[in-house]
């Protein structure tokens, strides 16, 4: 690779850069201030994170595939999740700069970890390298684990990074090993090769498997190990609610949100090169749906029992982890309804995605974008309640309805997304994952979907009626002076209106989740 | 395929005109009451207003939808928004106009939360009219889906002591049925052509595609077959709504814990959503479900003896009521089941005898909820035990309660007689037993309104309700219009079936049965 090649591929990783920079400024500018007016470096990055997302905008049109380093792909789909994980760190950061917990001085390097976070990030959603993969995937935990234990003077902080540490390195160590076997077995390292090895020795067609089939299936395994831990699905969860009570608010959301589509970002490139043409991998989609109904299930059901409104969001999202990774199953499952394979990501375009129907891939990238959305809001929503009326349980928030009807309608609305009802975005994506978990034959996992569906809405609906159900009178707490009310109300009446938008102005989106190639 | 568009948008405007309530309500401060109350009576007029001019403007000569509008939604998925109405769904966005009316003024007096309350009754209207003029399977769940937030808060809100429960019980059995709606829906759109283009969810293609028999050649799943999974699916998702039994125990806690007007919303209106989208989905695709060509088929005698089960469990059920609501809540159950059993018939008779039902329950259990919710504010109870001699002290309230219950036990010469007698004539063709076992639910329906008028109205008078006032200026005003329709439908049908008659004769005829 010259040096004139190597310059040309730069200049298409300007997101990347710009984020790096804003790191390195929200470091100096911590420096600069002596750790006092922390508020300084939080605008600073914000306005970094608000340009890079300007440049991702404006890059978009130009992703047209071209591979950079040899390692990186700089596509559409790249491009989306570049999209979604910057406008999710946008709105993580303003939180952050608007939470009480975060207010003290001493905390500026907090935003330069946020920042180098969703850097690994964005990686993780352009590599097809195994080894950038790994290194992007490590760059975003171990800045996580930080981030978690963020709060030094905080037990349940300092116990949540480490339990989030621990399982961490272990799923790791699964995932590494994992990856060397697919290595063995591929002699690449590169994704699409690995997937056609994948392919060839899963394929599943009646016989059972070789032995080059069995180790194989156990390396798949122990990737899967690795994923479901970042996405927090059953049984790889277990670290997931007590981070999310134990964490800083912001940092909750950042990895129930940012860090969570970013997983599914990677998951998608790594198994996004299985299903061709008709060819899939009938052992690999049961496997990954039987992690998916177990994760729904399970997700929702330890849900109802929660008081606690984070631990009851966590639960939720794992959940929701479920539903991504049934389209997921859709996506390398053998059927006629898939991707449309080959060509380069202009060739066919719409047209041709079309005729094919919507495959499992694009369903969950249409999900994560939503799943941004409202679980963006729903956070915010919950920041809004614990800096205002330090409300952080589900019977705290008795009656509060009343005295912030703005901010908690917004809340409803998210609710309602989350469940899955329109006119809302979260009931498009459910509709999208239903279409090809349908079409692939997975008729049961449709079915299980929907069913789980009802059970979360008794959960959501425990806030929505401990919120307005109440009356004003059985509200338990007062309005604090100085939370940043009207802010965050802001923030989460912007998103609300996305959320509706979004559902119901389908076309746009549809078209543009259409010419993504997944 | 839509020939002529409607230049003026007529159904459009009536279906979202209450949305601008909304937005005016939103941005009325919280403490001026009485121009909220104002605006929400504005903005269920003007529905009203224009369901009467499409009453007028609607062609009762021809079969078919009428009154287009129509534009692409979203085209990568054939998604569009198309609204019209025929005989069958017409008369019931009439229907729901004039009692969401009347509902605001019923609910005049709320105090509690009125910007809230007034909103989510107006986006109710848009949710349940929206209902019955969609032609797009997307926009009718949508539509359908749009009703139940408002209607867990309307509930859980402004409701009675146990207004929670309640509220969550309806909102779960209903989302229980519209998911597994959801489904079908999903399963018939990818199955409605092979290729993307091909695929539609407009309900006209469907219904076409599915009598030619599109749906008949589909996989075997778990031993049973695509279009009866679909059927399924569909029924039990308007089976909850209607509700039929076992799905129905969900009616009597939501009517008891709502408050009058919603009650009467509930009764009046979003019942009849099941029995009309039965006729829309499950009869006009699957007609080979119900029907194989010579009789009706083991389907259509189950929803036949389901209908004969709501009759008189929901008869006998309501007879052991003390409560009044819950016992016309009950009554509700039983007077669904003629709807269910005259839909099973698959005939003339049958069909229209299930239509002038839903028309007529609609005004008939309006007008009863009204009533209980009059002597409530007086009483503060429904006990109809500590009730008696009323028809004395309140003789105005008495004659109009009479009217009311008589025309919902199905007196000749009353609205409520012609539908459950022209199902009843409709199902005897196929199932004269099951006619037989469902008329020991109209026996005991005449029986419990007669105890219950007995107790109530008559009997020894007591001295704590001697003060009370009779009907009020308001309430005569809520009431008056159901009763007329109640007298006027019960002497001049033909208002009605004439109307209906086109629509009802085209979907019968799919079932191959002249009478």
């Amino acid at each position: 690779m010259n040096l004139k090649d190597y310059v040309q591929d730069l200049s298409r990783l300007w997101p990347e850069i710009i984020l790096s920079v804003t790191a390195l400024l929200a470091l100096v500018c911590d420096l600069l201030m002596k750790g006092k007016e922390t508020r300084v470096t939080g605008w600073v990055t914000a306005i970094g994170v608000l340009f890079t997302l300007g440049w991702v905008c404006r890059d978009f049109g130009d992703a047209d595939g071209t591979r950079m380093f040899g390692m990186m792909v700089n596509d559409r789909f790249a491009m989306f999740f570049k999209l979604l994980i910057t406008s999710g760190l946008l709105v993580v950061t303003l939180l952050s700069l608007f939470f009480r917990g975060l207010q003290k001085d001493g905390v500026g390097e907090y935003y330069s970890i946020l920042v180098i976070a969703a850097v690994g990030a964005c990686f993780m959603v352009s590599t097809d390298n195994l080894l950038l993969l790994f290194l992007a995937l490590e760059t975003l935990s171990i800045s996580s684990y930080a981030l978690a234990g963020f709060l030094k003077r905080d037990l349940r902080s300092a116990e949540a990074s480490m339990k989030y540490l621990v399982f961490g390195a272990l799923s790791s160590g699964a995932m590494v090993y994992g990856f060397s076997l697919l290595y063995g077995f591929a002699g690449s390292l590169e994704l699409p090769q690995i997937a056609a090895t994948v392919r060839t020795l899963l394929h599943g067609s009646g016989h059972g498997l070789d032995a080059a089939g069995i180790g194989c299936a156990v390396a798949v395994v122990l990737s899967l190990a690795g994923f479901g831990y970042k996405v927090a699905a059953f049984p790889f969860h277990f670290w997931s609610p007590d981070v999310y009570e134990g964490a800083p608010t912001p940092v909750t959301t950042f990895l129930a949100v940012v860090s969570k589509v970013a997983s599914f970002g990677m998951i998608l490139r790594f198994f996004g090169g299985i299903p061709h043409g008709a060819e899939g991998s009938a052992p690999l989609a049961t496997v990954i749906a039987a992690i998916a109904v177990c994760s729904m299930t399970f997700g929702n059901l330890a849900a109802m029992l929660q008081e606690n409104t984070k631990r009851l969001l966590a639960y939720s999202s794992i959940a929701h982890s479920g539903y991504l990774l049934a389209g997921v199953a859709a996506l390398v499952a053998p059927g006629a309804a898939g991707a449309v394979a080959g060509g380069d990501a202009h060739g066919h375009g719409v047209a041709a995605a079309l005729s094919a129907g919507l495959s499992g891939g694009q369903a969950v990238t249409f999900y994560a974008a939503a799943y941004l959305l409202m679980n963006l809001g729903a956070f915010a929503v919950v920041i809004y309640l614990s800096n205002r009326f330090g409300a952080e349980t589900v019977s705290g928030l008795a009656g509060l309805g009343w005295k912030a009807p703005i901010a908690c309608g917004t809340l409803v609305l998210f609710l309602l997304s989350l469940t899955g009802i329109p006119p809302t975005v979260g009931f498009v994506g459910k509709w999208y994952l239903l279409q090809p978990i349908w079409s692939k034959g997975l008729h049961w996992l449709a079915v299980a979907l929907v069913l789980n569906s009802i059970v979360s809405l008794f959960y959501y609906f425990r806030l929505a009626r401990s919120l307005f159900l109440k009356g004003e009178a059985e509200a338990l707490a007062s309005p604090r002076k100085n939370a940043f009310g009207a802010e965050i109300a802001t923030i989460a009446v912007a998103l609300a209106v996305g959320t509706v938008w979004f559902g119901v102005s389908l076309s746009w989106l549809a078209d543009l989740v259409l010419s993504i190639r997944i | 395929m839509i020939s002529t568009i409607d230049s003026t948008h007529l159904l459009t405007w009536i279906t979202l005109s209450p949305l601008l309530g909304v937005l005016a309500i939103l941005f009325t401060p919280r403490d001026k009451a009485d121009v909220i109350k104002t605006l929400a009576a504005a903005f269920t007029g003007i529905p009203l207003v224009l369901a009467v001019w499409m009453y007028v403007k609607f062609d009762q000569s021809l079969p078919g939808y009428q009154l287009f509008d129509d534009f692409a939604w979203v085209e990568a998925f054939n998604i569009r928004y198309t609204v019209g109405v025929d005989g069958l769904s017409s008369p019931l966005v009439l229907l729901t106009s004039i009692l969401m009316f009347f509902a605001v003024f019923s609910s005049w007096n709320t105090e509690k939360g009125v910007k809230g309350y007034f909103m989510l009754l107006l986006l109710l209207e848009v949710g349940v009219n929206g209902v019955f003029v969609s032609l797009d399977f997307f926009l009718f769940y949508v539509y359908w889906e749009l009703m139940l937030l408002p209607m867990y808060f309307l509930i859980g809100i402004w409701g009675g002591p146990r207004r929670e429960y309640a509220a969550i019980k309806f909102f779960l059995y209903t989302l229980a049925g519209s998911v597994l709606m959801l489904v079908a829906m999903i399963a018939m759109y990818l199955h409605s052509g092979a290729t993307a283009a091909e695929r539609t969810f407009s309900l006209i293609t469907l219904a076409q595609r599915g009598q030619d028999g599109l749906f008949a050649n589909g996989p075997m799943l778990f031993g049973m077959e695509f279009r009866h999974w679909l059927f399924l699916f569909l029924f039990i998702g308007f089976a909850i709504k209607i509700p039929v039994f076992p799905f129905h125990t969900w009616l009597p806690d939501a009517h008891v814990e709502a408050p009058t007007a919603i009650s009467v919303v509930l009764a009046g209106i979003l019942l009849k959503l099941g029995g009309y989208g039965l006729m829309r989905m499950n009869m006009s695709i699957f007609p080979d479900v119900m029907w194989d060509g010579s009789g009706p088929t083991a389907w259509a005698t189950g929803i036949a003896f389901l209908g004969m089960v709501n009759c008189v469990y929901g008869a006998f059920v309501a007879m052991a009521q003390t409560d009044m609501k819950k016992l016309v809540a009950y009554s509700s159950v039983a007077h669904m089941g003629f709807v269910l059993l005259g839909l099973a018939a698959m005939n003339q008779n049958g069909i229209a005898g299930a239509n002038l039902q839903l028309f007529n329950h609609g005004t008939s259990s309006a007008m009863l909820f009204l009533l209980v919710g009059v002597i409530y504010d007086r009483a503060h109870h429904r006990e109809i035990a500590r009730f008696g001699g009323l028809a004395s002290h309140l003789p105005m309230y008495a004659s109009l309660a009479f009217l009311g219950i008589f025309t919902s036990l199905g007196l000749p010469g009353l609205a409520g007689f012609w539908g459950e007698a022209l199902s009843l004539i409709g199902a005897y063709q196929h199932f004269p037993k099951i006619v037989l076992a469902s008329t020991i639910g109209l026996i005991v329906t005449a029986a419990f309104f007669l105890m219950m008028i007995r107790k109530v109205f008559f009997g020894p008078k007591k001295e704590i309700y001697a003060g009370y006032p009779d009907l009020t200026l308001r309430e005569w005003a809520c009431l008056t219009p159901f009763g007329v329709l109640c007298i006027l439908l019960g002497v001049a049908p033909f208002l009605l079936s004439d109307w209906m008659k086109p629509s009802i004769d085209a979907l019968a005829s799919l079932f191959g049965v002249k009478s």
